[in-house]
Formats: C-alpha cells, structure tokens, sequence
C-alpha cells in the first residue's frame, strides 16, 4: 500500500473517531513529538471534524498573535482592497516581519510568554499575552511609519506581503492588537459567533465595550467596532451602534460609519463576485439561487439598517453589485428555462437527469421571481414565469392525449405524466396541478 | 383555516402509548414536515402538528382538516389519500406506501428514483435474509449427503430443497416439513425490515439505527464548542438519539439471540414470533420520527456554524417524545423536559427574507 492509500486508509477510520479521541489525537499530532507520524497530512484529514468539533487548540505564538483580529480573517480570492477584512494569506509574511527584526521588547514578550504557557497559569497567561500584543503592535508601527516615509520602503512591504493595501492591514491589525483586552473581553461576553440576531444583552455588551474604548484610550472605538462587526452574520447591524455613539457624542462617527459602511457594501461585492465564480466554475441553478437569496437578504438588511439613500457612493456602490447579480439571474436562470423544460421531454423516454435538472430550473426560476421585485427584475420575472406555467399546461395536456392515443394507461405514460405534474406544481402551484392531475387521471382511466 | 376540533394540546405532557404520539407521515409540505397521524374511534384519523407557524405545542385536528389549514404540495395530498383509506397504521406501512407514492413520481424524478433504489435494495435484503436463515437451518438441521447451496437456487427451489431436507428434522420434532417451512417463511418475513448484523442483510431499521448511533456521537461532539444554550440544546437532542438507539439496540439483540438459538426458536415458534413480532413493531415505533432529523442533520455537514445552530433549535423543538410506557424514571424526567423545552421554544434568530436551504 502506497503512502497516498495509507493516508486514505487514515482519514476513513478517523470519520469513526469520536470528539474525546479526535482531540487528543490533535494535541499529540499538534505537539510534533513522534517523528514517525506524518503530522501535518494526519492534522490535514482530521480536519473536517476538527471544523465540526472545534477543540482548544494548543496555544502557539501564531495563534495568540491571531486571536484579537481573528474574527476578520478570510479567505480573499477576490482582487482589489476589501475594507475590514484581513486576508490569510498575509499572516505568515507579517509574522515573519515582525520576528525576524528581534526587537527586544516582543522577543522578551514571546520568552515570557512560552514559559507561561507550559504551566498553564490562566490569570498569567492573559497578563503575558497582553504584554505580547503591545509589544508587536509597537513593533508594527514602527514598520508602518517606515514604510509612510520612504517609498521604497513601501514598495518592499507590498511586495513582501503581496498586498496592495500592505499599510491598510497593518494598521488595522496593530489596532486590534493594542486593543486585544477589550475585544476578547468583548468576544467572549457574546459567546456564539456569527450572531444573526443581536439580542438586548448582547447590543448592552458591545456597547459597553465601545464606551470602555473610548474612555481609555480615544479613537481606538472603531477597531472595537470592526471587531463586533465581524461577529455579525449581517456586517449592517453595526450600524445599531454608530446611532447610539452619535446621539452620546461619542467618538468620530461620520470616519468610522463610512470605513464601516465600506465593510458592508464590500460584502455585498464579495457575493456577487461569488455568484460570477460559480457561473465561471459551472454551478447549478439551485447553488445559484442559494448565492441570490443570501445576496438578496443581506441587500434587504441593508436597507432596514442603512438610510443608504443619503449617500451617493453608497447608493452607487449597491446598484452596480445588484445589477450584477440580477444580470446572472436573468442569462442563467431566465433565460433559456423555458425551452430547457420542454427539451427535457423531446423524444422517448425522459432521461432522469435533464428531468432533475430541469426541475431544479423551474425551482430556481420560481425562487428568482420571488426575489425579482428586490433586484429590479420583476417585468423578466413575471414574464418567464407564465410562459413556463402555460408551456407546462400545454404539456401535461399533451402526455395525456398522446397517451390516449397510443399506450392507454400503462406505466411508463403515467410516469411521464406525474413528473410533468410535478413541475407544474412547482411552476403554477399545487392547487393547480391537483387539478390537471385529477383530471388527466380521470382521461387516462376512461380511456 | 383552524376549525372547531382543532386545540393546542398544551395540557398533554408525555404520550402514554407510540399510538398516542402517532406515526410519522414524511409530508414534503416544509410546515408539515413533523406532522404525524394517529388513529381515533370510529376508524377516523387525526394530525398533530407541531410547531405549527412557528407557534408553540402541537395542533390536534381531523385528518381531513389538515389541507384547509396547509396549502399541501400535490404528492403530500396523495399520501394523506391513500394514508386515510388504510384501516390501521404503523410507521412501516407507512414508510412503504410513501415510497410506492414516490415511485409514481408525483413527487419529482430524483425521489422517484431514490424510492426505486430503496425498494429494491429492500427486496434484496429479503432475498438475502431468507438465504442466509434457510442456509442456516439446512447446515444445521437437514438430513443431506452434500451439501445445498441455498444462494445458488431461485427462491421456490430453495424452498423445495429445504423442504425435502428437513423433512426428518421436522417429524422427529412433531411437525410436518411444511410446517417448519412456513415458519421460516413467517420468520423471514418478520425479520425483513430488521435483517441481520452480517454485511449486506441489514435491514432498513438496523441500518437506520447504526446511523442514529453515529449522528448521537456526532451532535455531541459538535456540542462542546457551542455557547452555553445551543450546548444544552445540542446535548439534549444526542441523549435523546442515545436513548432511543440503546432501546433499538437491547430490542436487536433479543431479535438475533433468535437465529443464535435457532433449534429454540423453531421448535417454540409460537412464542419466539409473537416476541419477535412484539420487538420488531418496538423498533419500528422506537425510531419513527427521526428520519427526517436524521437527513436533515447530515444535510448540515457543510453548513455554516450558524445555520448549524439554527438547525440544532429546530431539531430539538421536533425530536420525537418517547411515551411513558418505554421509561425509567430518570428518562422520565429527560423526556418530560424535553418536551416542556418543546412547548417553550421560541424562534431564536429573525428570519431571512427568503429561506435559504441551509438552515
């Protein structure tokens, strides 16, 4: 057996493991003691459960220098500056340029730290890490201002990072840092994550949180903020906030509603993005449709939210991600479905799989309609959606006639006749199709 | 429209019997999904519904009532035809005329296909369990110079050459060869939706049961990184799965110490069906409600953390109360909580403009 099909073998029986056994498994794995083991692809297999179970991870410097903006990060394949969003791929790179310069004060920081970690001191440990942050966050800015006062300098960070924004993502990772007590304060008040609703306590706690921020050290409340707002399903309820913060005079709100505004429209570009990506790599209708409905309710938050109408480039910024998802809509969804039904049932015997996948078709067509009025579709919609009721009626009117004709009620005519009910159901409801099924039945029986 | 008969049966805590809580009937209709039919006097049907619009309990009404209240799809209509013209109704007799429903394809082509497949794969399994018990038996029992090869023979040779084998073992007994015969027929027929532990002869129930067993273990495992609520929601939803997988597993293991005491079984048949009998109908009620939790929570696997939560919510409000006559007194308590927690529960998360399939 290969090495390939051992690992193979591995990762089947680890689906059989239970969470007790899967954890230890991870912190001896994680630990690197057994030099025989294949760690890192062992860790790699185990990974679908450790996403479900999601144990305490064995504490590293990575990792804790992570925790504050964890909540931020993300997979960006996405080109262009993405507001509030830490990209993955830029963490190694910066924690190598912050290690590497060994800076005395993160150097004794990290020591003080790993010591402390062995002996698992909790109260300790808080108190070390935070000397940690501070430590890095200084060391970050004094990179930044390098890099603000010479170009070179500027270039070679972007170039290390491979980010365009390289200044951007350190500023806002050295703010959160230097305010790491606070947001794990914050984080760990909240409990779950993301949440989808802000319920009375937790919208006191965030609160709260941003109150402490601005008292103890002024203009730190947006990464605060920024925080909070990546524990949101929906990036808009920040906003709930902001209000609050204008009303006590706190803060700078106008500067931190518009980076915060831009997190929010970013995210509706990342779902049209998203939604072009699965046309591109051949996504069917229903996964489309899932991408709409979830760009759609985030659209429609947005607007219970935000008074968008105020803002010009707000405003601009939402109409141009909607027309983009309304066009998908309408080349891959609308268009075409009509005549793919009907191909479905060219011929002899249905093939089941066009039939599946025009019956996802219609589902998605009927989802799309419903959506259409938000994404300014609605005329298309409405008018796809009768031409494909009345092509329907006109089929099933067809499958029963023919059968009548040629087969009587045998089988396979009456087979063919209960799928076409049954995307007549999905296109014009089910009081309809009852209808045309009763009464088909009826035909083929007199036959 | 909710008529006069329908109530909120809030003042109802445990079921007494599985036929109070009723059967469950696999509606497609989203909002009817964990509805479930039980029979009352005069060979009437009623629904219960629960969660109702999102409401608290559950709603009692006549069957006939349940599509003015729910706009059904058309296969739901269909099920709810052919459920009423039925004389009595267990989850079994159930799960077949839905699957014979679906095969029509009234209920779209991927169903119809799955119904197919299950179909069929329950008719091997039975070809298969009659094989390897006659096998049993021959080896066993029989009076043959060489031996029979009862997979190789069509079902009505296998019979014959049973039949003929065991002639001798039947009459030194007391009974006539095709006495012992019927039995084993009788026997296979039971046994059908049960199958035994070997590789390809479990049957539905045993399969359904092993899948329980790993979606406890899995709920569990997922449980210990939740905050605190979806922890206790998520916790309670695997005890529950747990408990009704321990009693699915202590009612299998009486049903194969049948075939492990084949000789006893045979010569006492009268008794050992009637149990048989007795703990397959169990098993059947024991695991009924659950299959819709079950692929709903393997339907979660890629799911966001969120809409895992939400789903958690959801599932607990639905999970199936065991009645009084299956408990001890400790599972008495968790049940009575379970469904004190039931008539409670609240939507915890403001709905989506337009639902998504996850969660």
């Amino acid at each position: 057996m290969g090495q390939t099909e051992k690992l193979d073998v591995l990762s089947l029986a680890m689906g059989e493991l239970q969470a007790p056994e899967i954890i230890k498994l991870t912190k001896v794995l994680e630990k690197g003691g057994n030099r025989n083991l294949p760690s890192a692809q062992l860790l790699s297999a185990l990974r679908p459960q450790l996403r479900k179970i999601r144990p305490d991870r064995n504490p590293n410097m990575l990792r804790l220098f992570c925790q504050p903006f964890e909540v931020v990060l993300m997979n960006l394949d996405a080109q262009g500056v993405r507001h509030g969003r830490i990209e993955r791929d830029v963490i190694k790179p910066i924690w190598s340029l912050v290690t590497e310069a060994e800076d005395t004060a993160v150097i004794q920081a990290m020591e003080r730290l790993e010591k402390l970690i062995g002996q698992a001191d909790g109260k300790s440990i808080i108190i070390a890490a935070n000397q940690f942050w501070q430590a890095i966050a200084g060391r970050l800015d004094t990179i930044i201002q390098l890099a603000q006062s010479d170009p070179s300098e500027q270039k070679a960070l972007r170039k290390r990072l491979n980010c365009e924004n390289a200044i951007g993502v350190l500023s806002e990772i050295s703010g959160m840092i230097r305010n790491a007590a606070l947001i794990l304060s914050m984080r760990d008040s909240l409990q779950e994550r993301p949440i989808q609703t802000l319920d009375e306590k937790q919208i006191e706690c965030i609160h709260s949180h941003v109150q402490k921020a601005a008292k103890t050290n002024p203009g730190s409340e947006y990464f605060v903020l920024l925080a909070a707002q990546g524990c949101l399903l929906h990036p808009a309820d920040v906003f709930t906030f902001l209000k609050e913060m204008d009303d006590n005079n706190i803060g700078d709100v106008s500067l931190i509603g518009e980076e915060l505004g831009n997190v929010v429209f970013d995210n509706l570009d990342l779902a049209a993005d998203k939604l072009e990506d699965l046309v591109a790599s051949g996504g069917n209708e229903i996964q489309l449709t899932e991408v709409v409905k979830s760009f759609t309710n985030e659209l429609l938050n947005v607007h219970d939210v935000l008074a968008i109408t105020s803002d010009v480039s707000w405003k601009r910024r939402m109409t141009a991600s909607m027309k983009r998802v309304a066009e998908i809509v309408c080349s891959e969804i609308f268009e075409g479905s009509v005549e793919m039904v009907l191909d479905a049932y060219a011929g002899g015997d249905p093939d089941p799989e066009e039939i599946a996948a025009a019956e996802r078709r219609i589902t998605a067509v009927c989802d799309c309609v419903v959506m259409s009025e938000s994404l300014a579709i609605k005329t298309q919609a409405e008018q796809i959606h009768r031409e494909l009721r009345q092509q329907l009626n006109g089929l099933c009117q067809k499958i029963v006639e023919k059968a009548r004709e040629v087969d009587g009620d045998d089988d396979r005519a009456r087979f063919r006749f209960m799928i076409a009910i049954k995307m007549l159901e999905l296109a014009a409801g089910p009081d309809h199709a009852e209808k045309v099924l009763l009464e088909g039945l009826e035909s083929l029986r007199g036959h | 429209m909710i008529t006069d008969h329908a109530a909120v049966s809030k003042q109802i805590l445990l079921p007494a019997t599985f036929q109070e809580r009723g059967a469950a009937v696999p509606f497609t209709t989203p909002v009817i999904a964990h509805a479930r039919i039980r029979k009352i006097d005069q060979g009437e049907f009623e629904a219960l519904v629960p969660g109702l619009s999102g409401g608290r309990g559950t709603y009692v009404l006549p069957w006939n009532n349940l599509k003015d209240m729910v706009s059904m799809s058309v296969y739901d209509r269909q099920l709810a035809k052919s459920l009423k013209a039925e004389g009595a109704l267990s989850p079994a007799k159930i799960r077949k005329i839905a699957l014979d429903l679906s095969k029509s394809g009234v209920s779209g082509s991927d169903r119809a296909q799955a119904a197919k497949e299950t179909l069929e794969q329950d008719n091997a399994v039975r070809i298969r369990i009659r094989q390897v018990l006659l096998q049993a038996i021959v080896d066993r029992f029989g009076d043959q110079d060489d031996p029979i090869d009862i997979a190789a023979m069509d079902e009505q040779a296998a019979m014959v050459a049973a039949g003929r084998v065991l002639g001798g073992f039947a009459r030194r007994q007391g009974f006539s060869g095709d006495q012992l015969i019927d039995h084993l027929i009788e026997w296979t027929r039971l046994v059908e939706p049960i199958g035994f532990p070997e590789k390809d002869c479990a049957g539905y129930m045993r399969c359904f049961a092993q899948l329980l067993r790993k979606m406890n273990r899995d709920v569990a495992g997922w449980a210990r990184s939740e905050p605190p609520k979806s922890q206790r929601l998520a916790n309670e939803l695997a005890l529950a799965a747990q408990s009704v997988v321990e009693q699915t597993e202590f009612c299998l293991a009486s049903i194969d110490a049948c075939r492990t005491n084949l000789k006893q079984t045979i010569l006492d048949w009268q008794s050992t069906g009637a149990l048989l009998r007795q703990e397959i109908e169990r098993i059947d009620w024991l695991l009924d409600g659950w299959a819709l939790i079950l692929e709903k929570w393997s339907a979660a696997d890629g799911w966001e953390r969120h809409q895992q939560r939400a789903l958690v919510l959801e599932l607990n409000q639905f999970m199936p109360i065991l009645p009084q006559g299956e408990l001890t007194d400790v599972s008495h308590r968790f049940w009575k909580g379970v469904i004190a927690q039931q008539d409670v529960a609240e939507p915890q998360e403001k709905a989506s403009h337009f639902n998504s399939g996850a969660g």
